[in-house]
């Protein structure tokens, strides 16, 4: 984490420099600052930016994403209710890039920003456990399914993954309120899949390579998000 | 300029929805199945004939108070003896402890067999507890038992005319014997006190010798010579039965089954000179007194009929006594058993690291400082750390000797006070015949159509031979397809049977390698194998078992 930021704050640094430099002089009495609030599916978070330059404008921002789904699905001979629980938390410092022109130019095309950035994932798991979804029958025996375990999956991935996407930066909405808006991705590390399982379900950790190889390609982590921010 | 920048965007979209899309479903090919071995506790009986015959025909009724928490391999209530192996398992649902233990009758009835009815009590100690039980065959004499089979013609009346005797000479290397008297006039009686009639009068005389080991195999209440339960004058005890000699006397008269008559009958049981009279610790001499118990498969409990003196003739040591019913008799003593069980633990360098070994825990009464009577007997697929208890042990010094598969001693131990409630603790030697290097057998299954193999197996318990040899041994219990052993020489070539629930399969003239793994599937070409044998049979058999299991 203490990596990450130093990182992150070496980055930047080095854009403020570059975007500075272009600039050649301050935006004058401009507003270079903004904080606010942003929702999409990375979850919800604050973040802050700085306009460094016309073309480019640099940020920080913290996101959260508890998600929980559940399902029923038919695993072999038998229907099982899987709950699904994600937690994604993470810091993101990222840098945008206007190519047509930034925030001076006017129109909607020069609030177009090339972002790309690095996030520290400090909550990047995801949990799924799988219980029978009904008693189970073996003879003339009736096994409840409470008796029966469950299986528990555990997915993790590397705390450190890039992003990149496209975003739209500073939208005026009256009264230094900005909107902005992002669209892109992380890519992940390989996910690493663990299964542990109990009771009649225990032997079924060998489903372990199955689930890891079905998993693997889950690298891309989108992110399609809206905010508000205000700028000072 | 415009349609650039929409196309750009669309790009990027595009390849956001891309990424989502081309991932893999995260349940493809994905089986949690449930486990076959749902059972957590499992006696299996071990049923042989005394003729060494198979009894897989043998009429089985289950029993008992907690009968209904039986069922077979298969969860259902139909038992039948499949490849010498009965197998009884408890209801999963039922949680069984030594505090709440199970208590079932296992009647088991055969052809030319003296049916035996055995008690089985459920503790939840041993998770797959192992029994043997040997039926005598009446029609086979054997070196360990007199048979006697003859028929005596009654009058019009169904009645002898005249006094009757029938003697059965002793096994070979015995002296005891039995001999009948049944006064003329007597009638004979069925199971209901009705009066039979007929002229043809068939008398079956069995003797045991009770100095033999294997006497502990059929003595009736199948377990052993300790008994749970003894009916005696003041009351019902356990107790540990100690025979200077026994009978068993059956009639049937024109057919029908007799079990009683309208007079006494006078019977001799002659002695084992050997015997050591539990009472002076001697052996039994003239003028002793000893008990004479009976014991009915009407009534499977070892009842105190009478005391008895015995009498010295010619060399010969007898009981006389006079019995109104028909049925096993038995003289000598009995010892009040123990309140509690003795707890042993095996422990062995050499059975370390997963390695299995069938051993035979035998317990002995102690006589003049040597191991006596053979009381009981378990059979264990040990490890190190192993532990059983024994129940009902009489309150004197026993002798715990344990055997490898080849019945090499492993250990003795003379456990002075088997009612201390301490865990015994019981080192074995190596065994001479575990000396080969360890071995492992992992089994595979695919089935038909589909690419991954099962991932659950049933357990099953596998036998070996060396090819061409007569008499499978125990091997051992296979988990999820998995075995270790040391009782098998890589380089030798073998047969083996596995036994589940119903299902006995053979495969034989098998070459065994250090690492034998195989996989039972469809794909000759593949190294998949299906046996040699019954090869589309077995393919049927995989089929209908795949789909069982919905795959």
């Amino acid at each position: 984490m203490k990596r990450l930021s130093i990182l992150s704050f070496f980055i930047l640094g080095v854009i403020v420099a570059q975007a500075q430099k272009e600039s050649g002089a301050g935006a004058g009495n401009e507003l270079r600052f903004s904080a606010g609030i942003h929702a999409g599916t990375q979850g919800f978070g604050m973040n802050a930016g700085y306009q460094v330059h016309r073309r480019w404008i640099i940020g920080l921002a913290a996101s959260h994403a508890p998600y929980g789904y559940t399902t029923t699905r038919t695993l072999g001979k038998n229907e099982y209710n899987i709950k699904m629980k994600e937690k994604l938390s993470n810091i993101q410092a990222i840098a945008g890039w206007s190519p047509f022109g930034g925030v001076h130019s006017g129109g909607l095309w020069s609030r177009l920003y090339l972002d790309a950035g690095v996030a520290a994932f400090y909550n990047m798991e995801a949990n799924a456990t799988a219980t029978p979804k009904n008693d189970y029958q073996y003879g003339d025996l009736i096994i409840k399914k409470e008796d029966l375990g469950k299986v528990d999956a555990h997915v993790q991935w590397k705390k450190i993954a890039p992003y990149a996407g496209l975003a739209l930066h500073g939208l005026g909405l009256g009264n230094r309120f900005v909107f902005n808006a992002n669209l892109g991705t992380y890519y992940l590390s390989k996910p690493e899949v663990h299964i542990t399982a109990d009771n009649l379900l225990s032997e079924n950790t060998s489903q372990e390579g199955t689930a890891q190889k079905n998993l693997e390609n889950y690298r891309w982590l989108p992110v399609v998000q809206a905010g508000v921010a205000y700028k000072f | 300029m415009k349609e650039n920048r929409i196309g750009f965007i669309l790009l990027v979209f595009l390849a956001v929805a891309g990424m989502i899309v081309a991932c893999t479903n995260p349940f493809k090919d994905l089986e949690i199945s449930v486990s076959s071995n749902v059972f957590k506790n499992v006696v299996n009986l071990e049923v042989n004939s005394s003729a060494g015959t198979s009894l897989d025909n043998a009429t089985v009724v289950v029993s008992g108070p907690d009968a209904g928490k039986i069922y077979n391999a298969e969860g259902k209530k139909i038992f039948k003896i499949t490849g010498g192996f009965l197998f009884l398992a408890v209801d999963p649902n039922i949680i069984v402890s030594e505090q709440a233990p199970l208590n079932i009758s296992v009647a088991i009835t055969a052809a030319n067999h003296l049916g035996a009815q055995i008690p089985v009590k459920i503790t939840g100690s041993e998770k797959i507890a192992m029994r043997k039980v040997v039926l005598l065959n009446t029609t086979a004499t054997s070196s360990e038992m007199a048979v006697k089979n003859t028929s005596v013609a009654l009058a019009a009346n169904g009645t002898p005319a005249s006094d009757i005797t029938v003697n059965i000479p002793p096994p070979a290397g015995s002296a005891e014997s039995a001999t009948i008297l049944i006064p003329a006039g007597t009638q004979f009686r069925d199971a209901n006190n009705n009066v039979v009639s007929g002229t043809d009068l068939k008398v079956s005389l069995v003797v045991p010798k009770t100095g033999s080991e294997s006497l502990a195999e059929i003595f009736p209440g199948g377990t052993g010579l300790t008994q749970p339960a003894i009916q005696m004058a003041n009351g019902t005890t356990s107790g540990t039965l100690l025979p200077g000699g026994m009978s068993e006397v059956s009639f049937t008269l024109n057919g029908t089954a007799i079990t009683n008559f309208s007079k006494p009958v006078d019977l001799g049981i002659s002695l084992d000179p050997d015997f050591v009279h539990p009472g002076t610790g001697q052996k039994v001499k003239g003028g002793d007194k000893l008990s004479v118990f009976s014991f009915s498969s009407n009534n499977p409990i070892w009842k105190h009929e009478q005391d008895a003196t015995v009498q010295s003739s010619g060399g010969k040591l007898t009981v006389n006594f006079s019995s109104t019913h028909a049925t096993w008799f038995m003289a000598g003593g009995v010892v009040e058993s123990c309140d509690n069980s003795l707890k042993i633990k095996l422990t062995a360098d050499w059975l370390k690291n997963g390695v299995t070994h069938p051993v035979t825990v035998k317990v002995y009464s102690k006589a003049n400082d040597a191991a006596d009577k053979l009381l009981m007997q378990k059979n264990v697929t040990a490890t190190d750390g192993s532990e059983l208890s024994f129940d009902d042990l009489p309150k004197a010094a026993v002798i715990i000797k344990t055997f490898d598969a080849d019945g090499n001693g492993l250990s003795e131990t003379v456990v002075a006070d088997p009612c201390n409630a301490t865990l015994q603790t019981i080192s074995l030697a190596a065994s001479p015949v575990a000396g080969n290097p360890k071995t492992t057998m992992q089994l595979y299954v695919r089935c038909p159509n589909q690419a991954q193999r099962v991932n659950i197996l049933p357990t099953f318990y596998l036998y070996y031979k060396i090819h061409g040899q007569a008499g499978y041994k125990l091997l051992g219990i296979v988990t999820n397809g998995y075995i270790s052993t040391t009782l098998l020489d890589p380089g030798k070539k073998y047969d083996f049977r596995a036994v589940w629930g119903s299902t006995v399969k053979d495969v034989n003239d098998v070459a065994v390698k250090v690492d034998n793994t195989a996989t039972v599937g469809d794909n000759a070409a593949g190294g998949e194998i299906l046996g040699t044998r019954a090869g589309a049979t077995n393919l049927e058999l995989l089929k209908e078992k795949c789909k069982e299991a919905g795959l």
